[in-house]
């Protein structure tokens, strides 16, 4: 058995044989094999073990393709930071009951401005009444425990000034459930009439919630 | 080699057209590498099943595409998946041949087209001399002699170094040789 003693020329057939040289290499290598019977040997050697492995028969594309499922990955832009499933729920519910609650309050709103003059201190007492989620403060009521009961919240009994509403805080605070339970009350809120709108004051029982 | 590009789009191209929903890219995406697959499972000693072992590997790659990150050529990304699942697929015969007896008459399995094409092959002598050799030489040598693969790649895909690979594939060449009396 005769190898070539140009370790790099002999290192470098395969690279030939596939077309992997530039083609200055491939000029020099193609210059020696001529020259050397050993190489010449080699690389027909080469030839003929890779055209024995070519007699494999070809594989079904087709039944392959549709095998692969659709991308369903993410987009290849950057992302925010990932979030855990729970927290992502989480802040969404936070979110759309806070939108809600708003929705809900405009609508009070919008009614309070009607030609028929609402009755201020029931109109106090509707902006006060207790909603859940919402946290009534009053000059000199503390600011209500985080995880309180909203009933718990309310600002004072009989107490008949427009109490600030603060929203963010509470909604933040609540549990899942808590939140759940928020945008139920929220749904099950009497919708407001596509007619000539009317003063509409909402009690506790109305919008469902339990003292 | 960081990319194929046999034709007008690369690996890279193909991919990010059918991220973006063209299932044809994925086609010829399988298209350009199927029979390589096809040839490393061969080479790499699978008698049986190479159709199923080549569409594994491609639905492996397609549905954990995003951890391509194109430092390798996708191709040779395609071989590690394979060859995983050959180690896999040998792990899982040795298991069966340890928990299942092997009675008389137990019928051979069945052959596809493929199997007996194979089995055809399988008697030349180049093919026989290369067949013979350890499972490592035989590897690193099929990657270089019938996939064209660098030293670099096959160190990169068989978990050694490229001067190990080199001597290798040497000692392979050495060994054919002296099989076929050349």
């Amino acid at each position: 058995m005769i190898e070539c003693t140009n370790a790099e020329v002999r290192d470098a057939l395969p690279d030939l044989l596939h077309g992997r040289l530039s083609p200055l290499d491939t000029a020099t290598m193609n210059a020696h094999v001529e020259s050397c019977a050993a190489c010449r040997a080699e690389l027909a050697l080469l030839r003929e073990i890779r055209a024995s492995s070519r007699l494999v028969a070809p594989v079904d594309v087709a039944k392959i393709s549709a095998a692969i499922p659709a991308y369903g990955g993410r987009a290849t832009t950057v992302e925010a930071p990932s979030r855990t499933p729970a927290a992502s729920r989480s802040g969404f519910l936070r979110i759309a009951a806070a939108a809600l609650v708003l929705l809900g309050g405009g609508l009070v709103w919008s009614n309070m401005t009607s030609e028929s003059k609402p009755d201020v201190a029931s109109a106090g007492a509707s902006l006060t009444a207790p909603v859940p989620g919402v946290v009534t403060s009053t000059p000199n009521a503390s600011t209500p425990a985080a995880t309180g009961s909203p009933s718990e919240n309310a600002a004072g009994s009989g107490n008949t000034e427009v109490a600030s509403l603060s929203l963010v805080e509470s909604t933040a605070d609540l549990s899942d459930a808590d939140m759940e339970q928020l945008l139920t009350d929220i749904e099950g809120m009497e919708a407001m009439p596509s007619a000539e709108p009317q003063s509409v004051t909402l009690t506790t029982d109305e919008m469902g919630i339990d003292q | 080699m960081t990319s194929g590009n046999h034709g007008d789009e690369t690996d890279r191209d193909l991919i990010g057209r059918w991220k973006a929903g063209d299932s044809r890219a994925a086609s010829l995406l399988v298209e350009r590498h199927a029979d390589a697959l096809a040839r490393f499972a061969v080479s790499s000693g699978e008698r049986s099943e190479i159709e199923e072992l080549v569409q594994d590997t491609f639905v492996r790659a397609f549905a954990s595409i995003d951890s391509f990150r194109g430092e390798s050529s996708l191709r040779t990304w395609l071989f590690t998946i394979e060859r995983r699942l050959m180690l896999d697929r040998r792990r899982q015969e040795r298991r069966q041949k340890m928990t299942v007896p092997v009675e008389a008459g137990d019928a051979v399995t069945e052959f596809d087209a493929l199997d007996s094409l194979v089995a055809a092959e399988a008697e030349s002598r180049v093919r026989k001399a290369v067949n013979d050799l350890s499972p490592t030489q035989r590897e690193v040598f099929t990657l270089r002699v019938e996939q064209g693969m660098s030293y670099r790649e096959i160190a990169e895909l068989v978990g050694t170094t490229e001067g190990a690979a080199r001597v290798h594939y040497h000692n392979a060449m050495r060994a054919v040789k002296e099989s076929i009396g050349d």
